[in-house]
């Protein structure tokens, strides 16, 4: 409990809008450049999504510890264990911060749900909110407390925009519009579109620019 | 009608300046005369006060501040920071293995985990943990709580109760500054102690000044709603069932409360093998809503 703060990112959104697949895809880039990252995922019904960044990521390409990547289930509850009752992922992420100082950051995992999810301040330093175009061009429009105050706005599956006769014009001048100076960034995490934009802008506005700690362990 | 209520209500108000300086036609003793009707005015208007004061005294002649009610309303809301939501205490899996199906079962059940779990060992060890924390003991107060902590066998059981615990503490210490709270949170820290649910729930209560009794009826309390709402969570009840069996356990809660009287810490015991085993095969389980 007397460890020191990693900074943390939470990462929440609607079910299927692709936050566990961002996950697979920045974690990479962040390694790439040196930084190293623990994943709390909450669960909503299985561990299904843990399970497989902990193959994809872990196991299979060794960007970080099988134990690193952790499964929390919330009880039918994800909104609550992110913002009112945060209480259980704090406990995790200090037992983390107790035996992994040495990490650059932790990444919590909101359960699939509404546009109204928030992360409590006291759990995740930096917020993205990711939606995708699937689920309409309005999403950007209709608001809600996770579109508007999130540090960054995520609109996925941009590939799927004329199947599903998405405007993406529409989903930027409505970003654009309701969230102001706040960014946003459209990806494809299918193809990395968008990716390196999203690490560029967690090493800025979460780590300030700090090099990594392996980094700066190096020089000393 | 509104127009006769605002102008009565203006009456009264004039009325009650009556005898002060707001202003020269009713400042009695300013040199200013008054006349009859307002003397009649003044003293119906003492009057009324003085049966109103009669009035709030009858209906609550023995209120105090609402004692320790307060404390342990916000220690017990389900608003309250411990992440309790997320547990079922194994009734997950009894549900979706349609061991347990009706409202029922999940009494019996909750009945059974109270006599034999819950009451002889949590709210023993929290009545033990209480009285030290009264003494005080710290020392003891660290025996009692890894006696209670190694008596959760389930890994994931004790891991919740431990985080609970933990940060029912941290919140608690937030808004209360108690030093035997300090002290145990102090021995968490070095690892001297857990920080186990019911001995942390102990020391926050006598810390707020919560009476023993109630401090184990909001630990038996967040248990019975916990497993209630995990059943309306996972559809096996409804919400009007869910309050109807919450009533009928209060004669099983009130019980355990009576057996804690005279126990001490190394009088726990408990004896739910099957409820254990079930919450064994919890822990295996891949898809799941609960923590436990």
């Amino acid at each position: 409990m007397t460890a020191e703060r990693i900074p943390r990112i939470g990462i929440g959104g609607p079910v299927g809008s692709g936050k566990s697949m961002l996950i697979e895809r920045v974690v990479p880039v962040l390694a790439g450049r040196g930084y190293s990252v623990s994943i709390i995922s909450n669960d909503v019904i299985s561990k299904e999504d843990a399970d497989r960044m902990r193959t994809n990521l872990a196991t299979r390409r060794g960007l970080l510890p099988e134990n690193l990547v952790i499964g929390l289930a919330t009880g039918g509850c994800p909104h609550t264990a992110i913002r009112e009752d945060p209480s259980m992922n704090i406990s995790v992420i200090e037992e983390i911060e107790e035996k992994h100082p040495e990490l650059d950051m932790i990444i919590v995992e909101s359960g699939g749900d509404n546009i109204t999810t928030t992360f409590s301040p006291l759990l995740a330093d930096y917020f993205i909110y990711i939606i995708d175009v699937a689920g309409g061009d309005k999403y950007p429009r209709k608001g809600g407390l996770g579109i508007k105050s999130c540090d960054l706005l995520v609109i996925n599956k941009t590939d799927l925009a004329p199947m599903v006769g998405a405007d993406l014009q529409i989903m930027k001048r409505d970003a654009l519009r309701v969230r102001g100076d706040k960014p946003f960034v459209f990806v494809n995490c299918k193809t990395d579109d968008g990716i390196p934009e999203v690490a560029d802008r967690i090493v800025a506005d979460l780590l300030f620019d700090a090099l990594p700690k392996s980094a700066l362990r190096g020089r000393d | 009608m509104l127009e006769q209520m605002y102008m009565a209500t203006n009456d009264i108000r004039a009325a009650r300046n009556l005898g002060t300086s707001n202003g020269p036609h009713h400042n009695i003793g300013n040199g200013y005369k008054c006349d009859d009707n307002d003397v009649d005015l003044k003293r119906d208007i003492k009057e009324e006060e003085e049966e109103e004061s009669a009035r709030s005294v009858d209906r609550n002649p023995t209120y105090d501040g609402g004692s320790d009610d307060l404390d342990a309303l916000q220690l017990s809301d389900s608003l309250f920071p411990t992440g309790m939501f997320a547990a079922s205490s194994g009734l997950e899996l009894m549900f979706t293995e349609v061991m347990l199906t009706t409202a029922k079962d999940l009494f019996l059940l909750c009945k059974n985990m109270i006599e034999r779990q819950v009451g002889p060992s949590d709210c023993v060890a929290l009545a033990s943990a209480y009285e030290s924390a009264t003494c005080p003991d710290t020392k003891n107060i660290e025996e009692i709580d890894l006696i209670c902590c190694s008596m959760k066998t389930v890994q994931e059981v004790r891991e919740a109760s431990v985080r609970s615990g933990v940060q029912l503490c941290r919140c608690v210490a937030t808004f209360c500054n108690d030093v035997i709270l300090t002290r145990y949170q102090d021995c968490i820290a070095r690892g001297a102690a857990s920080g186990v649910y019911p001995i942390s729930l102990g020391v926050c209560c006598r810390a707020l000044g919560i009476r023993r009794e109630k401090a184990l009826h909001i630990l038996l309390y967040g248990f019975v709603a916990g497993m209630t709402g995990a059943a309306l969570r996972l559809g096996m009840i409804q919400h009007l069932e869910a309050q109807k069996i919450i009533h009928d356990l209060k004669p099983t809660m009130r019980e355990a409360v009576r057996y804690c009287a005279d126990k001490n810490g190394s009088e726990m015991w408990q004896f739910c093998p099957h409820a254990e085993i079930l919450q064994m095969a919890h822990e295996r389980t891949d898809s799941k809503m609960f923590i436990t």
